[in-house]
């Protein structure tokens, strides 16, 4: 087993926020996120990336402590919340931020090369000598999933991939997790955006303080959180082609 | 004092001034600065009252509330300038009560508070200029991780990177620069000194390389200028001319930017 996540409980200000999570991954297994703000989802990211120590239970990776597993992890924050990211006034070129992901000793001409080839495969090219604090949060938010992925990680977690996002990209953003997938990436990916999640997808977990994983999307539909969607009037329709799609007229 | 002497002092300490100034700007720290130097003041006092000497027993003070302060800013989920405020009152208090109960009041205040030229020691030039060629070498060497450390520190951490030594690293540095500085510039001034070139830099530069560049040739400009005023005209003292020319930089780089913008 790759990533095992056990017995993980967190609160703040003495209120709970997770409660017994438990769960595991195979290397190169996907695993989709989805809860309501608040739920957690996100406290729970950086308990697995070790920024937050839980009250109890541990995260192992290769039967390691993270801290010892020797890993290359890729991280795409939220950007609008990560650490005021979006605020930050230092005149950053594209090409260093996306630099900042490449773990491996390259030489100058090698690393520009990868860096290159980064921000073609994310139409970003264009815009890689600007500065990072001049970009739309859009764009902001490709540079960083630039330099999430850029050196193959072991490990990939993706908060919220699709804020800021037009349509295109973000159905590029959905290509790519595909292509991520066939890699044999192990990727854990957040969100509440559910037309984002392939129907093939091996794994999916509704969290809401507990976690609930699910092997197909149609379990989805038993899962509290989207039970309740429903009662708010949302309907879900299973579609067979795996790709995103947005209905253009009331049906 | 030879005049050439002040100057070379100003060459020499432009640089680290420059970048530190770099990274206080940019990480949003002016308040640290600021309570740093009032802070050393406690240890300062300290010295003067025990007759210890007081760069020694300030260079202490000074190091280990930097690392205290660097700690909260690392672990806190409160505003460290909470803790800054807090620590800045309490070690003034300190000092100010000491220096009072030694009826030693006033006697070396003045210099402290706004420094003086005169406190240039020109036997330790050698060392000050070993000091700032450190600092320049640190940052080249460290450049990526420092800048790591301004824009995203929680993304270096992932990536395993040991962010708290550099910067309690970088609290250190700041601290032996300030305390460094204290008697020549004084403690009110210290943080204008430290804020001023980063922010003239920050205002005309495209990128943050030449913003660091800038940043020296703004501070090597403040520190030369306002130490030839006082060096001219004796009844200026050595600090608020420094600070006042580097007030003029700054006003003057705003307008050129503001200029810049239109075209």
């Amino acid at each position: 087993m790759f990533l095992r996540v056990e017995n993980i409980n967190y609160s703040y200000n003495k209120e709970s926020i997770l409660e017994n999570i438990n769960f595991s991954l195979e290397k190169g297994e996907v695993l989709f996120i989805i809860g309501p703000n608040g739920s957690g989802k996100t406290t729970l990211v950086k308990i697995i990336l070790g920024i937050i120590k839980p009250d109890t239970g541990r995260v192992m990776i290769n039967n390691l402590e993270l801290s010892k597993a020797n890993i290359k992890i890729g991280y795409l924050p939220q950007v609008t919340t990560h650490e005021s990211i979006n605020q930050k006034k230092i005149k950053l070129p594209v090409y260093e931020v996306i630099e900042q992901g490449i773990y491996k000793k390259l030489n100058r001409k090698e690393k520009s090369g990868l860096i290159e080839h980064i921000a073609r495969r994310l139409d970003i090219i264009e815009i890689l000598y600007k500065n990072f604090n001049m970009l739309s949060g859009g764009q902001k938010q490709k540079v960083l999933l630039a330099r999430a992925i850029i050196d193959n990680p072991d490990l990939l977690i993706l908060d919220e991939p699709n804020t800021g996002l037009d349509y295109t990209s973000q159905t590029s953003t959905f290509n790519l997790i595909e292509e991520l997938k066939s890699k044999g990436i192990t990727t854990i990916i957040i969100t509440h955006d559910i037309s984002l999640i392939p129907q093939n997808s091996a794994k999916i977990a509704c969290l809401y303080k507990k976690i609930h994983i699910h092997e197909r999307p149609e379990s989805l539909l038993e899962c509290p959180i989207i039970g309740s969607s429903i009662d708010k009037g949302m309907e879900f329709i299973l579609h067979g082609s795996g790709k995103p799609h947005r209905i253009l007229e009331k049906h | 004092m030879d005049i050439f002497v002040l100057i070379l002092f100003s060459i020499i300490i432009s640089l680290p001034i420059g970048i530190i100034s770099f990274f206080i700007v940019n990480k949003e720290l002016g308040f640290l600065a600021e309570g740093i130097a009032h802070i050393s003041f406690g240890g300062l006092a300290i010295g003067i009252v025990l007759n210890i000497s007081p760069f020694w027993v300030g260079t202490t003070f000074s190091v280990l509330s930097g690392l205290i302060i660097g700690f909260l800013v690392i672990k806190s989920k409160i505003s460290e300038n909470l803790f800054i405020g807090v620590f800045l009152s309490f070690s003034m208090s300190l000092g100010v009560i000491l220096i009072k109960l030694s009826n030693n009041y006033g006697v070396d205040l003045f210099s402290y508070l706004f420094g003086s030229m005169l406190n240039v020691d020109t036997s330790k030039l050698p060392y000050i200029a070993l000091f700032s060629i450190l600092i320049v070498l640190l940052f080249l060497f460290f450049r990526k991780k420092i800048i790591g450390i301004i824009f995203d520190p929680v993304f270096l951490k992932i990536k395993g990177i040991k962010i708290e030594k550099i910067y309690y690293g970088i609290m250190i540095v700041i601290s032996f620069s300030i305390i460094y500085l204290i008697k020549i510039m004084g403690i009110i001034m210290i943080s204008g000194m430290l804020i001023i070139p980063g922010l003239t830099g920050f205002f005309i530069s495209k990128n943050y390389k030449t913003e660091v560049l800038l940043s020296i040739i703004s501070s090597f400009l403040m520190i030369s200028l306002g130490i030839i005023l006082s060096y001219s005209y004796s009844f200026l003292p050595t600090g608020p001319s420094v600070i006042i020319v580097g007030f003029i930089v700054l006003i003057l780089s705003a307008i050129f930017n503001k200029i810049k913008k239109v075209r």
